[in-house]
């Protein structure tokens, strides 16, 4: 049986890099090799979210900003979001810095990512995504070359790689994990954990069905699909107060 | 003025003259050893170690949650010789290529003759003329620690232990560099930033406590140190359980990063590039 966190860390050594940032202060190095591979510097720089579900949270975002959207709005969304509740904790006299709500939870973030691409739907008049919009969301996904592990000029698993592996593995739920092995490209990680994500907001079960026999199907990108199409449903601004509340609390 | 006969040809040792304008010209070296490794490793004081599953005796090297130990792999000697070796034909062929470019009417003589005095001084003219030119290079400076003492680095007679500087204590990472530095001189960095008092105590802890208790330290005296530099400071040296650390030799490490490594990389290419050359001018047979 294929260890997740190997196959992973393999595909991830492989990857091209989205950009050479190093953060000299502040992250680690298997951190910074994290945001190099997976994380685009759009992203990167706009989102602030609790410690714990940060790296989901940026893998979520990257996903969605590049794949789907191919539009980094959503983060300026986010951004000014977490400033404006610094300012309310700020005005209030009580800045908990990243205990606070200003530091988002993985929760808001989905939730606020679904309303965004839910506006932009009812903007622009209609119900669904229209056929041409998810053909351009597919061409995108394709546009992630998978990588061939069995070329001879692939790069080897190396043990700091398996830590890597390990690192991305573990932002995904332990019931999904297991759907990492047959990943082959970083729009296939990315679409797993934007599914997982979603999966860990939503209510309607029938929708929830849906996006686990796709995963089980390793359609990866179906899945973030129909993932997609739930969270518009279900997404609101009652839910993101609701969320920010749950934070603060 | 000899003369020297070959095929009934007749050639005048004044007319064998060393190319000045040739002497810098590049050979095709594949990539250099040692940075063209395709894993995480360590170049400390001239040894090379590598994460590994094995004992943790020299050192260890955690990633996230993954806690590795570090293995003393080939020398740079080792790895010099085994990339001369493997590379053997392409670069004798290039040595004989550089010596007819670059002493000029020299692929006329007989390699079979005996060796002239006249053989004898080009072989080292030339030899001293390569060494010039490559003085030229412009080496990184010496890492400066503070917190290891001296640098004694292993005398393995390779290029990369005699002549690279900057290479003293670094970890090498996607052809990245990174200076290792320990934590009072990772501290450092920030000094300004700190209430005087507070600095001078926390550098003396550094010494004897964990990176774990310097973290809580610095967690417990935010009051003492500018707000803004707080998480930079403390975050490297430990955040959480998902930390990274790096111990060998007794001390822990922060990896901080310098510079791509490609700049490096051709310093060492261009010193192995001098080295080949000297060895071809040394072996003109005339």
């Amino acid at each position: 049986m294929v260890d997740e966190r190997k196959h992973v860390g393999e595909i991830v050594k492989n990857l091209m890099p989205l950009h050479d940032l190093e953060y000299k202060v502040v992250f680690n190095l298997h951190e910074n090799t994290f945001f190099q591979r997976l994380v685009s510097k759009d992203v990167l720089e706009k989102v602030r979210a609790k410690p714990e579900e940060y790296f989901k949270a940026l893998i979520f975002l990257d996903y969605f900003s590049r794949v789907i959207d191919n539009d980094c709005s959503v983060c300026d969304n986010l951004e000014n979001l977490s400033k404006a509740l610094r300012d309310q904790e700020r005005a209030r006299n009580e800045d908990k810095g990243e205990k606070g709500p200003s530091y988002l939870t993985l929760e808001t973030v989905v939730f606020e990512t679904g309303l965004f691409a839910k506006e932009k739907l009812v903007k622009s008049g209609r119900k669904d995504i229209a056929k041409k919009e998810e053909s351009e969301i597919k061409k995108r996904y394709l546009q992630e070359k998978p990588v061939d592990l069995s070329s001879p000029d692939s790069r080897k698993l190396d043990p700091f790689y398996e830590a890597i592996g390990e690192m991305v593995s573990s932002q995904v739920s332990d019931k999904l994990q297991p759907y990492l092995n047959s990943v082959k490209s970083r729009a296939d990680i990315g679409a797993i954990v934007f599914a997982d994500s979603v999966l860990s907001v939503l209510q309607d079960k029938v929708s929830i069905q849906e996006v686990q026999n796709k995963l089980a199907m390793n359609d990866c990108y179906s899945a973030s699909i129909s993932a997609l199409k739930a969270l518009m449903k279900e997404s609101s601004i009652p839910k993101i107060q609701s969320s920010i509340e749950k934070n603060g609390s | 003025m000899a003369k020297v006969v070959r095929g009934g040809n007749m050639f005048f040792e004044d007319d064998i003259r060393i190319i000045d304008s040739e002497l810098d010209i590049p050979l095709n070296l594949p990539a250099p050893p040692i940075f063209s490794r395709d894993e995480l490793q360590i170049v400390y004081n001239g040894h090379v170690y590598v994460a590994s599953r094995g004992s943790q005796s020299t050192g260890r090297i955690k990633a996230y949650t993954m806690t590795f130990g570090l293995k003393e792999t080939d020398s740079p000697k080792v790895q010099e010789d085994k990339y001369l070796s493997d590379n053997s034909t392409s670069i004798n062929k290039q040595k004989q290529d550089f010596i007819e470019r670059v002493v000029n009417g020299i692929a006329d003589i007989d390699p079979s003759l005996p060796k002239t005095r006249a053989g004898s001084q080009i072989s080292q003219e030339l030899a001293d003329r390569i060494s010039k030119v490559y003085e030229k290079i412009n080496k990184p400076q010496k890492q400066n620690p503070m917190g290891k003492g001296l640098i004694t680095k292993l005398d393995d007679g390779s290029v990369f232990n005699s002549e690279m500087q900057g290479c003293e204590r670094v970890l090498i990472l996607d052809r990245k560099i990174y200076d290792l530095l320990t934590i009072p001189e990772y501290v450092s960095i920030f000094q300004n930033s700190f209430e005087p008092k507070f600095y001078k105590e926390l550098e003396k802890q550094c010494q004897n406590l964990s990176p774990k208790e310097i973290s809580r330290i610095i967690s417990e005296n935010t009051d003492k140190i500018h707000r803004k530099v707080v998480p930079k400071v403390r975050n490297k040296i430990w955040h959480s359980d998902r930390s990274s650390e790096l111990y060998l030799d007794g001390t822990c490490w922060i990896p901080q990063y310098r510079s791509s490594g490609g700049g490096l990389v051709q310093i060492y290419q261009l010193l192995l590039e001098k080295k080949l050359k000297i060895e071809a001018a040394r072996s003109i047979k005339w």
